[in-house]
């Protein structure tokens, strides 16, 4: 959303005190069977969320000889991207999803950066602990190095009584397991959905749904309450689930955050922002 | 429900992400791709805003331009892809904020 704190607290102090809505597109949080790992972990089927792994790797700036490529170089120069590359690029997007399924916030991190490819300022991989304010410990992998990788994210939320798997490039399966029990895979649009879930899909069950659905999902609940707001009415409440300048504002202080922890050797440090603490 | 004019500031030709919005946003038929500042390049910006349906007095050469041309056309959501969207074009985003809500307010 931007690239400082400051910056963030101004946009999202904007955005409350002219009541003007400011989405931020966290895309992945549109996919409907990542809104049906949230109603499900809402309504208690995991119980109490102890420990959430999710990575966002990929292996496309993995050539050494893209040192001097314009459209990669920028992003590990701090004087164009800012104070991360990987991180701030898509490990955020990993972070954000752990939080929207878990409903809980990162509190504290700690963080180990590397730019594997000597030539960069910035880092092309990083791992990432967050403890939750919720209690929740995520592990977090993001990486542009990884060869083989195509847009790999994924994420894995493990409970006291069960736990869920999704995957970004299969998005059309949730894995569930009880615990004790057998593994179930949820396809997209079966009966029993959330009415969340159910609302966020076009096409009939088992043709596949991607990536501009998942964002049309984003969309389709902004349309909702502009509309509403036009036409004076209560937006619909399965409408409401889309990422705003909080969220981003939360994003840019665990950057900083990661950022800091990074250069002090790991310690914890506080990831949210000061407007929230 | 009346379809909602949106626009967007970034997405140029070749860039990664603009497609997937515009495809995202046509899917419903609630929003209808009405303005763009959609380029660095002022020039580059309008040739493509024109070649995706946008009509000339509403392609615009920067995000300046474009929320200040909109206050005269009603828009409901403008959509920045920019990964800076701010800087270096100004030093805070307060400019670009203001311009947004004002614009806003005035049509929602």
């Amino acid at each position: 959303m931007t690239v400082t704190v400051e910056e963030a607290e101004e946009i999202a102090a904007t955005a409350k005190s002219a009541g003007t809505i400011c989405a931020v597109n966290y895309g992945y949080s549109g996919y409907l069977l990542v809104r049906e790992m949230r109603a499900m972990i809402k309504r208690g089927d995991l119980s109490k969320i102890r420990l959430i792994r999710t990575e966002f790797v990929h292996g496309f700036h993995a050539d050494a000889a893209d040192a001097d490529n314009p459209r990669v170089r920028w992003r590990y120069d701090p004087a164009q991207a800012g104070i991360s590359a990987q991180f701030a690029d898509c490990g955020i997007h990993a972070l954000h999803l752990a939080s929207f399924v878990s409903g809980q916030d990162a509190k504290e991190l700690s963080a180990s950066f590397a730019s594997v490819l000597e030539s960069r300022t910035l880092e092309d991989d990083a791992w990432v602990s967050i403890r939750m304010d919720g209690g929740a410990l995520v592990r977090l992998w993001t990486s542009s190095v990884a060869v083989g990788r195509m847009h790999g994210f994924n994420i894995e939320v493990y409970g006291e009584r069960g736990g869920l798997r999704w995957a970004q490039e299969w998005p059309n399966q949730l894995f569930y397991t009880p615990l004790n029990g057998r593994t179930e895979i949820i396809e997209r649009g079966s009966n029993g959905q959330s009415p969340e879930a159910a609302r966020a899909t076009r096409v009939t069950i088992g043709h596949p749904e991607g990536f501009t659905t998942a964002i049309s999902n984003i969309y389709l609940d902004l349309a909702e309450v502009i509309c509403a707001k036009k036409e004076g009415r209560t937006p619909s409440a399965h409408a409401i689930s889309f990422p705003t300048a909080v969220d981003g504002l939360r994003s840019i202080a665990a950057i900083k955050a990661a950022v800091h922890s990074n250069q002090s050797g790991g310690q914890w440090i506080d990831a949210r922002p000061p407007s929230l603490r | 429900m009346k379809a909602l004019s949106w626009g967007m500031i970034g997405g140029g030709e070749g860039s990664q992400i603009g497609p997937a919005h515009r495809i995202a946003t046509a899917m419903d038929g609630h929003f209808v791709f009405k303005a763009g500042a959609l380029d660095a390049d002022p020039a580059r910006g309008r040739d493509f805003a024109e070649r995706l349906g946008i009509a000339p007095d509403r392609a615009y050469g920067d995000w300046k331009e474009m929320l200040t041309g909109e206050k005269i056309a009603p828009i409901a959501l403008i959509l920045s892809l920019s990964p800076r969207p701010i800087q270096p074009i100004s030093k805070s985003p307060k400019p670009f904020l203001k311009r947004a809500s004002r614009s806003f307010a005035k049509n929602l």
